[in-house]
């Protein structure tokens, strides 16, 4: 959502068709002039030693004013995401080339149990070393294939490890504000691909601002998430990287519902209150819909620290029940740690931990079952039991205007079990290095090669070379 | 400046080409693993079978046993005639016309092969469909349902039922009595025809069907082209066999259960293959009747898939004429209904094509070993 009103306000700034630098805070003159210079020019030659010392002071408040500077703008940024907007459509066009080794798919099978041997009655076929979405191909998420990964039945690229060519998504990002107080938002993408054509409404809602003084956002409809901090530049236009980490899935589906974000100070706080959960693994039909009577509360806090240009720390979590099932006593949970540091020296940084669970539900019969010898069945069998552990590291240094080289760390293990159907234990971590190039404001060009690492079962060629060039009109 | 362009066009070359890079594979075909977990099928992992006691009287007995199986003359009467098509041994009435070889022809690995799709006809008809023997002696359990644990304790099925031998234990033990006596006196404390207690009568019963059992031990077969393949004969078998067994191992989860050297994991299962044959009966409990457990109502016994090929007709009541059917079967998860139990969960529709279902049976007729040595497959002299 963010990226929405931030394009947004892209266009209405640079139009200058609204009144809206009104409500930006005092412009970068009035930092300056807190630490202007006071003492009046020396009249005479001075010493060197002087000299030295006016430079350094010089070079400093230099410094100090490039700090200020971007806080501003850091500011600057954040008001805008919380202010009404007027009215924008961006279409843009990301269009990407990858290979990936192997058969394309980042898992295998267990043949001949050799690696899980508590596989709980699920056919060797049917335990799945690896990650599934560790060959992701580009931003949406989706894996070059899905292999022998049975759960998740859309195979939406289906690649068979053949290098190619794929427009990943044609965009159309939509908004117009209603008065001063209200605002609608939409970003639909199509998705050529090979089988049938998608069109995916990834955002679709209403802001409500309630006063200009108080920086406060709702929102209702299809809503980003507030795990977390990945969603915020998920998409192909605001992400730095081609691909999502492995810890995405959790955090950065848009589920339909209401969120409020504030911010005072240092501080910034969201919650919200959707229907299903903010998963993105696309193991359920329609993970979206609230399958169950109650809602999903999630929840996330942060604090902004005067380190660089600014470091901020953030917990998340959310709760509520489990998704893809109609009991509401059947439950998952979720909490994350997030890290981010704005551009300091060149330099940002990011990193996220995740940990959760979904408690799955076991049929009598499978229950029964367990107590007896010889009786083909396995837990979870009406909901299926995730528990899951992620995190990530991402790196990016401004080699000089527009060039940004990056590199990203990534781990993730968990158990996902469904009755006998699926037993994925996947133990992985990724090491990815890639570049961003800006070419212009509107053309962003970015090369990235993973590479992926079992811990768990054989080693298997699965590395990722993807591209990705996004054309945006604004 | 040009070295730099030269280093990064290397980086970029070989991380396309690592992406690009293809599997490790053995044969072409199978990754590691798999090829790891197929050696564990090799006929070689099975221990000798052993007799107990010196070779020599071994053999002696094994040989006593082969004329047993082979010799009809302890056989009860018939009571379903030959009709001129269906096989049968003779007249109604008629005695010592059906012997073990009547339904476990030796030149198909003792099992039958007169009538497609039906059960087997001796003095009537049975039940349910003949197994081989060979390898038998291997396993477990014996029977469809796992009735009975040792290899003699079948004897008693096979003479006394009315659709084999249709026969007694008297009889048996008076046809040991009268045409075996000087090889049985041999073999086993000797006995005089002329005094023999209830006891002796029992013990020389069990001393017949220890010589069957011993005899049924020697029908092992040799290594199949598949084993010859697994041990490095890379030509051993075609490609579609190779592919077949990749299949087998994998997608087509047929290793879930046949597993093992024998293809068989010695465990009972419902595969939910409907009852049907002219002379099957309309319900068949399989292991229920032996456990009386409801958890193994319409159960049945894996069956070895070594020399599948030559044993047709298929699955407890010889429901199905050919391999290609028997694949066919499990490519649609199993009959519908027809069945007792509860279907085990890994009988699923398989998404297999039409090649992949030829290249299974490829790969099951390729696990047809070397055939018994022809000095126990030959009936003996009488
Ligand atoms: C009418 C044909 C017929 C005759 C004659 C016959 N059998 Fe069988 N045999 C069968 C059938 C049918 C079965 C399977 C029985 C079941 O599962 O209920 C069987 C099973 C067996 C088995 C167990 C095989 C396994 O895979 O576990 C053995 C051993 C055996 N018979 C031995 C003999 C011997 C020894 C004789 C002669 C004394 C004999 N049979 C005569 C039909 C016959
Ligand atoms: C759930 C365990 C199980 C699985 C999985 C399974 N089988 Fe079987 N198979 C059995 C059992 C049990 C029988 C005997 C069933 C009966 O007769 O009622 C059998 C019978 C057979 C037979 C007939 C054997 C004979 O002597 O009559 C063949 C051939 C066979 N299976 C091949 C396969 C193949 C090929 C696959 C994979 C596509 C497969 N099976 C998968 C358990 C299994």
């Amino acid at each position: 959502m963010r990226a929405v009103l931030a394009a947004a306000f892209a266009v209405l700034i640079t139009r200058a068709v609204t009144a809206s630098a009104e409500d930006i805070p005092e412009p970068p003159a009035a930092g300056v002039e807190e630490v202007a210079p006071t003492e009046p020019i020396a009249p005479v030659a001075p010493a060197p030693e002087e000299l030295a010392r006016r430079i350094e002071a010089l070079e400093e408040r230099a410094d100090h004013v490039g700090v200020l500077e971007r806080r501003i703008a850091t500011l600057h940024e954040r008001v805008q995401t919380l202010l009404p907007m007027r009215r924008f459509l961006t279409v843009f066009v990301d269009i990407g080339w990858f290979s990936v080794g192997g058969n394309g798919a980042g898992v295998r099978s267990d043949i001949g149990h050799r690696y899980v041997p508590d596989h709980e009655n699920v056919p060797a076929e049917w335990v799945l070393l690896g990650d599934p979405l560790s060959t992701t191909i580009n931003s949406l998420g989706e894996p070059a294939d899905l292999g022998v990964a049975r759960a998740i039945e859309d195979d939406s690229i289906d690649s068979g490890g053949h290098p190619t060519f794929l427009v990943n998504a044609l965009g159309l990002a939509i908004g117009k504000s209603i008065g001063d107080h209200v605002a609608v938002a939409g970003l639909v993408e199509l998705l050529p691909r090979p089988g049938p054509d998608r069109v995916v409404v990834e955002l679709a809602h209403v802001d409500y601002r309630p006063s200009q003084e108080v920086e406060l956002l709702v929102s209702a409809g299809k809503i980003d998430s507030v795990l977390g901090i990945e969603y915020r530049a998920q998409d192909a236009r605001d992400r730095v990287t081609v691909t999502p980490s492995l810890l995405c899935r959790y955090t950065c589906g848009r589920p339909y519902g209401v969120r409020a974000r504030a911010h005072r100070g240092s501080f910034d706080a969201s919650a919200a209150l959707t229907g299903g959960d903010t998963f993105e693994e696309r193991f359920e039909a329609d993970p979206r819909i609230a399958s169950s009577r109650l809602p999903t509360l999630s929840a996330h806090l942060q604090l902004m620290l005067p380190l660089g240009n600014g470091l901020e720390l953030g917990v998340s979590g959310a709760i509520g029940p489990q998704d893809g099932q109609s009991a509401t006593h059947v439950h998952q949970w979720h909490y994350g740690f997030d890290l981010r540091l704005h551009e300091t020296r060149d330099v940002s940084l990011q990193a996220e931990f995740v940990q959760g669970r979904q408690q799955g539900s076991t049929s009598g019969f499978a229950r029964a079952a367990a107590e007896m010898d010889d009786v083909i069945a396995s837990r979870c069998d009406l909901a299926p039991c995730l528990t899951y552990k992620a995190a990530y590291a991402l790196a990016s240094w401004r080699a000089r205007t527009g060039m940004l080289p990056y590199a990203r760390l990534d781990w993730r293990d968990a158990r996902h079990h469904r009755g006998i159907d699926f037993l994925y234990v996947s133990r992985v971590v990724r090491a990815t290095v890639g570049i961003n190039v800006e070419v212009t404001s509107r053309v962003i060009a970015k090369v990235e090669y993973t590479n992926n690492h079992e811990l768990l079962g054989p080693q298997f060629p699965n590395d990722v070379l993807t591209t990705s060039l996004v054309v945006s009109t604004d | 400046m040009i070295g730099w362009r030269r280093v990064r066009a290397l980086v970029v070359l070989s991380a396309i080409a690592a992406a690009c890079s293809g599997e490790q594979r053995i044969d072409d075909l199978f990754t590691e693993q798999e090829w790891a977990y197929l050696e564990t099928f090799r006929l070689d992992q099975l221990d000798p079978i052993r007799c107990t006691g010196d070779t020599r009287r071994c053999d002696e007995l094994a040989r006593f046993g082969q004329r047993l199986f082979f010799d009809p003359s302890y056989a009860g009467p018939i009571t379903v005639a030959n009709d001129g098509a269906n096989g049968g041994f003779g007249a109604i009435g008629e005695t010592g016309k059906v012997s073990c070889d009547s339904c476990h022809d030796p030149a198909h690995y003792f099992a039958d092969h007169r009538l497609a799709n039906a059960q087997s006809l001796g003095t009537a008809w049975t039940k349910r469909n003949v197994p081989g023997l060979v390898d038998l002696a291997y396993r477990e359990s014996f029977i469809w349902s796992g009735k009975y644990d040792r290899l003699e304790d079948v004897l008693d099925l096979a003479l006394t039922s009315p659709a084999a031998l249709n026969s007694t234990h008297d009889r048996f033990v008076d046809v040991i009595l009268e045409r075996y006596l000087a090889t049985y006196n041999a073999l086993f404390v000797p006995v005089s025809p002329v005094m023999v207690s209830a006891e002796i009568r029992k013990q020389i019963y069990l001393n017949g069907a220890l010589a069957i059992a011993t005899y049924e031990s020697r029908l092992v077969s040799g290594p199949a082209p598949f084993d010859r393949y697994l041990a490095g004969d890379k030509h051993a078998i075609e490609r579609a066999a190779k592919r077949g067994a990749q299949l087998f191992i994998g997608k087509a989860l047929c290793s879930e259960c046949h597993d093992g050297p024998l293809f068989a994991d010695d465990r009972f299962h419902v595969t939910g293959v409907e009852q049907r044959g002219d002379h099957a009966p309309a319900i068949d409990r399989g292991r229920f009747d032996v456990t009386g457990d409801p958890i193994d109502e319409g159960r049945f016994r894996t069956p070895t898939l070594r020399h599948i090929a030559e044993t047709a007709p298929y699955m407890h009541a010889g429901q199905h004429d050919s391999l290609g059917e028997v694949i066919e079967f499990y490519r649609w998860g199993g009959d519908a209904g027809g069945f007792t139990g509860r279907k085990d969960p890994r009988i699923v529709p398989l998404e297999l094509t039409d090649d992949q279902v030829g290249d299974l049976v490829a790969f099951l007729r390729s696990l047809t070993g070397a055939p018994v040595d022809p000095t126990w497959t030959t009936k003996p002299r009488m």
